[in-house]
């Protein structure tokens, strides 16, 4: 961690304190750490490393997309880019994001605790992940998977030439960091609460990840087992999902998707909760109907395990598990519905800051709304058959994963960034390239809707020439969408060297998390906070923009 | 009171981790931990069960001349034994409990043996047997029968979910030795937390099996098809 | 500390219930009796699929007083722990009820009558 060091050289004339950064100086101290606040810059460095590769694998995607015959790779590399880019993200970037970043820092002072129940089974999930994330890499040095994130048998099974095995493996692994950060976090949200902190107390991120949990622990098991057949099955050519010996690949599609749909609401939930703490902070206010967002995220959480044949309308499934799903299907825009209205009632009438978090919030707002609104057309069964498979679905779902997902992790990480490292980020810079990531994604986004409506099927290399003016206009704003992401990279980290010192509460926010000093101390606060107050209770007092807290 | 004692007794050794207030905090965070890992186990589990299901639901017949081919008499024998170690684990945890450390590694050292025995008839006897018999799908299967493919499935699902139970077996074993010897040291005077979460895990592992028992040796009827 | 001690300290250690030793003695020879008595069920054609039934009844007896008293869920403190117990069970349960649905109805191509249009707007 070469950070660690400049962060806790104190500058002349601010006061040397001592704090979880420069506890402890070393490579030892931070690879064998137990703090919850360390082991999230863990996280935050290996998944932005993995979201620049997978970054990276969907730019020759795009490149490539350029010309209708293909500009830049052959179809079979161009098989492997989309693997390597959906595994990736799924797996390595946006599973772990949110909660395993700002959820492992914040979860302990949120709730007001000295750490997470179990601090080294924390460690260790990192250290699993880190070895999922190394047995992916190899798969893909070895030379690539080229059978979609999905690993639809018999493709992977049986026919395709790729390292299936590797990969495979890797998705087995990384399930098991993501159940033990699911346990961690259920015991800690339970046992760990500060006197006075009850249950409606709690800030709603809090109540996302603890759904976001739940999935972790039901849904990851079934991934690994799903995966370790998938194994054994090319290994020693026993039938278990190839029809050619006797067994079902419908079968496969029905355990992956079991897990594959929990699985989306994984990556949105986190962002859903710090979407509720930027908008609650930013128009001081109360979330309107905090219980109703609060239980909309347990509905999400449930619905989606009802749902998750909406992925297989045209395998052959029944007709009346179609009809079940879709209305299932229907039924998860509820609680998705409430959530966003909520944002709205408590937008109505607030005192709306646009601040840089804030404006990822609102982006937010819109993009998701038109991710989900679009999965609806595609959870109607009839629809489905015309869309599936299009650039439709495609364009749906990285509307809910990169316009949801991705601005919302954006948005917490800007929120707490003066939290986690004590120093302020350039405020304009971080307006530019919120307003350039929401530009870029649309234009690289929007189009794909209508080419997908047009009838451009996914995962090909080349395509009919009268689709590229909208696949160029797609390239073009994944450029733009990249610059948005490069210009935080800059100015985050030149703001921990040379950003103005934060103070404990730079937002004037509400929450244990900002009566702490920042960077906090070791165990997060000095003495253990009793809770007398509702989650954002603006208005008891005049909101002071600046430093209030002592 | 005792339980203060108790309690004063585990904070002073330093045996209350430094994140948690007291020890009845400790003891239920690790609690509520392994009992949420359990449930992990269920749905781990539950993936070979469920596709388990399905294929016994669509080749029944098959499957039952697979399970036909499952020895009752070491299937039936396993289950007592894993019963049996049980036992000894529950009583394990009770001498943990009243800080009784001779009870509580006799009953530790029986239950390992119990479990190596299970072990040993698993591997030993009963697989040993099936891949010699030409049983073993992927590797020696030699079955040529009606439904061939089919009863392959079943013989995988055996392999598979014996296996893996196996596994847990010997992860259980390896717990088992660990806290033999923490025993030995005197580490669980007065802080059972430790025997007792192992304790748990151990009974989940039995349970599994009182379902692959009937599931898999007693499939459908022993009396002829 | 703890309100849920029963009322003779002996009786607990700390925070956890302790289990009379002939309980535990009890519950061991019932689950010896049910696995002789599954394996000998398994020897009578009950018909149908009585026998996978039956099987299945006795396991989950079993299971459930393995959970009840080895594993002290009687007794337990932290409540969370029954929901934890019911929420796997219940997931579980959805996630072979579901698929076996699937294939079951999979050969159905017709809709039947009360699903279609016509019925509804007559
Ligand atoms: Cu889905």
């Amino acid at each position: 961690m070469g950070t660690g060091n400049s962060i806790a050289l104190s500058k002349p004339g601010e006061e040397y304190r001592v704090h979880y950064l420069n506890a402890k100086y070393g490579i030892k101290s931070w690879l064998l750490t137990t703090d919850h606040k360390r082991i999230a810059w863990l996280y935050f460095i290996s998944t932005s490393f993995f979201f620049v590769i997978g970054g990276l694998a969907a730019t020759f995607m795009r490149l490539n997309l350029v010309s209708p015959q293909g500009a830049l790779v052959q179809p079979a590399t161009y098989n492997k880019l989309f693997t390597m880019h959906g595994t990736i993200m799924i797996f390595f970037f946006l599973a772990p994001a949110v909660p395993t970043v700002l959820g492992n820092f914040l979860i302990p002072m949120m709730i007001g605790a000295r750490d997470v129940a179990f601090p080294k089974l924390n460690l260790l999930s990192w250290y699993i992940f880190i070895t999922a994330g190394a047995t992916f890499l190899w798969c893909a040095i070895s030379g690539g998977v080229a059978t979609g994130w999905t690993f639809y048998t018999p493709l992977s099974s049986t026919y395709t030439n790729t390292h299936v095995i590797s990969a495979a493996m890797a998705v087995f692994i990384s399930g098991f960091s993501s159940i033990l950060t699911g346990l961690n976090f259920i015991v800690t949200i339970h046992k760990m609460r500060a006197p006075g902190m009850t249950w409606f107390r709690l800030p709603l991120f809090i109540w996302a990840l603890y759904a976001t949990s739940i999935i972790f622990i039901l849904a990851m098991p079934v991934i690994a087992i799903t995966m370790a057949l998938l194994v054994v099955e090319r290994i020693f050519h026993v039938g278990i999902f190839d029809p050619a010996l006797g067994g079902d690949p419908v079968l496969f599609q029905h355990l992956f998707w079991f897990f594959g749909h929990p699985e989306v609401y994984i990556l949105i939930l986190p962002s859903l909760g710090v979407i509720s703490e930027l908008i609650a902070a930013f128009s001081r206010r109360r979330v309107f109907g905090y219980e109703f967002v609060a239980f909309s995220s347990f509905a999400i959480a449930f619905i989606s395990f009802l749902v998750w044949g909406h992925h297989m309308f045209v395998s052959g499934q029944s007709i009346y598990a179609g009809i079940f799903f879709s209305a299932m299907t229907m039924a998860v825009a509820i609680p998705s519905a409430v959530k966003v209205f909520n944002w709205i009632a408590t937008l109505y009438k607030g005192s709306v800051a646009l601040d840089a978090p804030m404006l990822y919030a609102l982006g937010f707002i819109g993009l998701f709304t038109i991710g989900g609104l679009t999965g609806l057309y595609l959870a109607s069964t009839g629809l489905d058959i015309f869309l599936h498979d299009t650039y439709f679905v495609v364009a749906h779902f990285h509307y809910i994963m990169v316009g949801g997902a991705i601005m919302g992790y954006m948005g917490g990480l800007h929120y707490w960034w003066p939290k986690m490292t004590g120093k302020r980020y350039p405020e304009h810079w971080a307006r530019v390239a919120a307003l350039i990531i929401f530009i870029g994604f649309n234009l690289t986004f929007g189009p794909q809707f209508i080419l997908g409506v047009e009838g451009m099927p996914r995962r090909y290399a080349t395509y009919p020439p009268k689709f590229q003016f909208l696949n160029i206009m797609s390239s073009a704003g994944a450029s733009i969408l990249a610059v948005g992401y490069l210009l935080p990279a800059i100015y985050l980290l030149w703001s921990i060297k040379y950003g103005p010192a934060a103070g404990p509460n730079p937002w004037g926010a509400k929450g244990l998390e900002w009566t702490t000093a920042s960077p906090p101390p070791v165990h997060n606060f000095d003495v253990i906070p009793i809770v007398t107050e509702e989650a954002y209770a603006y208005g008891h007092e005049p909101a002071v923009v600046g430093s209030a807290a002592s | 009171m005792a339980n203060e004692q108790v309690t004063v007794a585990e904070e002073h050794r330093g045996l209350v981790k430094e994140q948690f207030d007291d020890s009845l905090q400790q003891y239920q965070a690790s609690n509520l931990g392994m009992w949420l890992f359990l449930a992990t186990e269920v749905l781990f589990f539950g993936g070979l069960l469920a596709s388990l299901t399905i294929y016994r639901y669509q080749y029944f017949h098959a499957f039952a001349i697979g399970s036909h081919f499952l020895s009752v008499f070491w299937g039936g024998t396993n289950t007592a034994v894993l019963i049996c170690s049980s036992l000894t684990m529950a009583l394990a945890v009770r001498a943990a409990q009243l800080s009784k450390r001779k009870d509580l590694i006799v009953f530790l050292v029986f239950t390992l043996c119990l479990g190596i025995l299970f072990l040993f008839i698993k591997f030993g006897e009963e697989w040993h047997h099936e891949y010699l018999e030409g049983l073993a799908p992927g590797v020696n299967f030699t079955y040529h029968g009606p439904h061939a493919p089919h009863v392959e499935l079943f013989m995988f699902f055996y392999f598979a979910l014996t296996g893996l139970h196996a596994l847990h077996m010997i992860v259980g074993c390896g717990i088992l030795i660990t806290l033999i010897i923490l025993a030995a040291r005197n580490r669980f005077k007065e802080h059972f937390t430790p025997v007792e979460i192992a304790g748990l895990y151990w009974h989940f592992v039995d349970i599994v099996w009182i379902f692959l028992y009937p599931l898999l040796y007693l499939l459908g009827g022993r009396f002829g098809h | 500390m703890t309100q849920e001690a029963p009322s003779s300290p002996s009786a607990t250690a700390g925070f956890a219930h302790i289990e009379r030793k002939r309980l535990y003695i009890a519950i061991w020879i019932t689950l010896l009796c049910l696995t002789a008595l599954t394996t000998a069920v398994a020897y009578v054609d009950l018909g149908g699929a009585w026998n996978t039934v039956v099987a299945l009844l006795i396991a989950v007896g079993k299971a459930s007083i393995v959970v009840l008293f080895f594993m002290h869920v009687r007794h337990v403190i932290e409540r969370m722990i029954r929901v934890v117990i019911v929420a796997a069970i219940f997931f579980l349960a959805l996630l072979i009820i579901i698929t076996v649905a699937d294939i079951a109805t999979r050969g159905m191509l017709s809709s039947p009558h009360w699903l279609t249009p016509s019925f509804f707007l007559w």
